[in-house]
């Protein structure tokens, strides 16, 4: 047992005092010496120093009251400190949200730990006073699906939107990674169908359900066409559209930027769409291939 | 392929609809909508020339 703390220490059971006296009206300075670990005599001059303390003005009615010469402990005047030194309410919601979705990334590899977090939540909801809902996204559940089946080299069956067909397709993958590019999560991965590794977005994967042990064998990434091109862009149209549009935070004041894109279909035709608002410069062949498909739009207007 | 009548109040974001689908899709009717297909497609062939 300490009879002697530091100053931190000090203060913070200080502010702890007061709330614990005001529901413990009338507690032995014994009994309320051993609550806090000290010493009687360390207690009696935390009781004394806790008599100074009170609102500004600093005058008798602003003061804690503090008694204890009888040997048993009550304040009074102390209503400005009593509430418990505890989080805020907006930090215990950041730590409900955080826990609900850990919680949903711990279901299907660490069971065991789903109780204890849901125990904890429990305590912490009524620490806010009321309930509070966390829809986690889909993608925090997928993660834990694609991270589980990487470890046990498991294939996986996708449901997957593909804006540029606008289409749901059903897809086999053997899971390789997950990779975070400009804000979105990517699962990479060998699709069976098109023998060839594809970058799925988990915020457009509708659903997965793991299929089996994986038998292929993998190609090299590097070779794949799936695997992130460099392009270079000229920006000459209003940029605040064209970035929302591309997914950019911002485009430089002269129009020119790099991307990396996982998809040459996809550049193409947001090339084509934003008509003379974009240029490709490189590579130079991608420049070839969007003349070319502007040339075969073209002509389906002359015929 | 089919037609169908689609109800638009900007004309530029409309075009850009349409060219995102590239040739799965072309524009029948206003001809003001349609120059303005072919006007940008020009200048897409013509910038990457």
């Amino acid at each position: 047992m300490a009879n002697q703390s530091a100053p931190i220490q000090e203060v913070s059971r200080l502010l702890d005092l007061v709330p614990f006296l005001s529901t413990h009206s009338h507690i032995s300075l014994k009994e309320l010496s051993a609550e806090f670990g000290i010493s009687e005599k360390a207690m009696a001059n935390e009781l004394t120093a806790l008599s100074m303390c009170g609102l500004p003005g600093y005058t008798p009615y602003e003061l804690i009251e503090v008694f204890f010469d009888s040997g048993f402990v009550s304040i009074n005047n102390h209503e400005a400190l009593d509430i418990p030194r505890a989080l805020s309410q907006l930090e215990v919601a950041s730590l409900l949200i955080g826990l609900e979705i850990l919680r949903d990334a711990c279901q299907d590899r660490e069971p065991s730990l789903v109780d204890k977090i849901d125990q904890l939540v429990e305590q912490m909801k009524n620490l806010l006073g009321g309930s509070i809902e966390v829809d986690s996204n889909e993608a925090t559940v997928f993660r834990a699906t694609i991270e589980s089946a990487i470890a046990g080299r498991q294939s996986l069956n996708l449901q997957y939107l593909s804006p540029l067909k606008d289409e749901v397709s059903t897809r086999k993958v053997d899971p390789l990674s997950l990779q975070s590019e400009r804000g979105h999560l990517y699962l990479v991965a060998f699709c069976h169908a098109a023998q060839a590794i594809r970058h799925f977005r988990l915020d457009r994967i509708i659903e997965m359900t793991t299929a089996g042990p994986s038998t292929t064998t993998t190609p090299d990434f590097a070779d794949q066409e799936g695997a992130l091109t460099k392009v270079g862009i000229r920006v000459m149209g209003e940029k605040r559209s064209i970035a929302e549009s591309l997914g950019l935070s911002e485009i430089p004041v002269d129009g020119h930027l790099g991307l990396e894109v996982f998809s040459l279909q996809w550049i193409s035709k947001a090339v084509i769409a934003h008509g003379p608002q974009i240029e490709l410069l490189t590579p130079e062949n991608l420049r070839g291939n969007i003349k070319d498909a502007a040339e075969n739009i073209l002509a389906l207007y002359s015929s | 392929m089919g037609s169908s009548v689609v109800p638009y109040q900007d004309s530029m974001q409309l075009v850009r609809e349409v060219l995102w689908a590239g040739d799965n899709a072309i524009v029948l009717a206003p001809d003001s909508l349609r120059e303005q297909v072919i006007d940008s497609l020009k200048k897409v062939v013509a910038i990457h020339g």
